[in-house]
C-alpha cells in the first residue's frame, strides 16, 4: 500500500469513526448493532448463493423460465432476496450458444453482493471497468476465456437500480450430477461472466 | 411513459456539474430501448441531499459496440446500460 493510499484509508476511517460517534450520541444506532449487522451480512453474502440459483435453473426448466421473467421474485424460492437493497431489481442474463454475457459497473462496483459475496479487487479497479466495455474479448482472454467469432459478447453496465446475474451454460458431461454437485461447478467469476463452469475431470 | 421498447434514443451530450450516472463513453451515442426497469429518484437530484428527489423513468438501452467504438468495436457485440429518461433524447 502506497503512502497516499494509506493516508486516504486513515482519513476515511477517521470520517467513519466521527459518523459512528455522532449517530451513537444521537441514539440512532449503537456500534455493536452496526458490527452485528455487518457481520450477519458478511456471513450471508456468498457466491455459493448465486451458484445455487444457477444449479436450480439448470435442473428445473420451470424455475429457469421464472428466473428469466422476474429474477427478483424467483430467487425467493431459494430463500434469497435482494435484502437491504430494497428498490434494487435483479435481472438474470443467460449465456447461450450465440451470446456470452459479462457484467461491469463502470461508475463504481455494483453487482448482486448477496448472491456473489463482496466484489473482488479487480472488479472495482479502473483497469477492468474501463477496458471491459471497449475490449471485452481481450479482457476475457486475459481471464483465460476465448469467445469464438461466431458468438456475440454482451456487456451489461450496471449503472443504476438493476443488478445483473450471469446464468452460464450447463457444461456437457454433467447430466448425471445432482443439483448440489452442479452448484459446486459455479464460481463467482462464472456469475460475473469472466469464467465459465467446467465439468469435473473424471 | 416517455419511451417504449424499440425506440431509438441518443444519450445527451454534456458535462453537467454535480452527480450524474450517464457513463461518459456512451454520451452522444445512439441505442435502442430494450425495457423499462422502473421509476426511481433521479440520482443527480438525490445526491444534492433533497429529501424527496423526483422519480424518473429508468430504461435498459442496448448499444452496438460497432456504433460506440466505430471500427474498434467487434461486429455483433453489444453493450447495455441503465439510463434515466433525463439523460436520453429521441434519435
Amino acid at each position: 500500500v502506497s503512502t497516499t493510499a494509506h493516508h486516504r484509508n486513515a482519513e476515511l476511517q477517521a470520517r467513519v469513526n466521527a459518523l459512528l460517534d455522532a449517530v451513537e450520541r444521537a441514539g440512532v444506532v449503537t456500534r455493536t448493532e452496526v458490527d452485528e449487522r455487518a457481520e450477519r451480512f458478511a456471513q450471508s453474502a456468498n457466491p455459493a448463493n448465486g451458484a445455487q440459483v444457477v444449479a436450480r435453473a439448470w435442473s428445473d426448466p420451470g424455475f429457469a423460465e421464472r428466473l428469466a421473467a422476474d429474477a427478483t421474485t424467483a430467487i425467493t424460492e431459494l430463500g434469497f432476496s435482494m435484502g437491504h437493497q430494497r428498490n434494487i431489481e435483479l435481472h438474470a442474463v443467460f449465456n447461450t450458444e450465440d451470446v456470452h454475457n459479462v457484467v461491469v459497473c463502470t461508475l463504481c462496483s455494483c453487482y448482486p453482493v448477496g448472491l456473489l459475496g463482496p466484489p473482488p479487487a479487480w472488479y472495482k479497479r479502473e483497469a477492468y471497468r474501463s477496458r471491459v466495455v471497449y475490449d471485452p474479448r481481450g479482457v476475457l482472454r486475459e481471464f483465460g476465456l476465448e469467445i469464438g467469432e461466431d458468438r456475440k459478447v454482451s456487456v451489461w453496465d450496471a449503472t443504476a437500480e438493476a443488478r445483473y446475474l450471469v446464468i452460464p451454460r450447463r457444461p456437457a458431461g454433467t447430466e448425471h450430477l445432482a443439483e448440489a454437485e452442479l452448484a459446486e461447478l459455479v464460481t463467482r467469476d462464472c456469475l460475473i461472466g469472466t469464467a465459465v463452469p467446467e465439468a469435473p475431470r473424471s | 411513459v416517455r419511451f417504449a421498447p424499440g425506440d431509438r434514443v441518443r444519450v445527451a451530450v454534456g458535462n453537467p456539474p454535480g452527480h450524474n450516472r450517464a457513463p461518459r463513453y456512451l454520451r452522444g451515442h445512439t441505442g435502442v430501448v430494450e425495457r423499462q426497469v422502473g421509476s426511481f429518484p433521479l440520482p443527480d437530484i438525490r445526491a444534492t441531499g433533497v429529501p424527496d428527489a423526483p422519480l424518473d423513468e429508468l430504461y435498459t438501452v442496448r448499444f452496438s459496440s460497432a456504433e460506440v467504438w466505430a471500427g474498434d468495436g467487434h461486429p455483433g457485440d453489444e453493450l447495455r446500460a441503465d439510463l434515466f429518461a433525463a439523460y436520453l433524447e429521441d434519435a
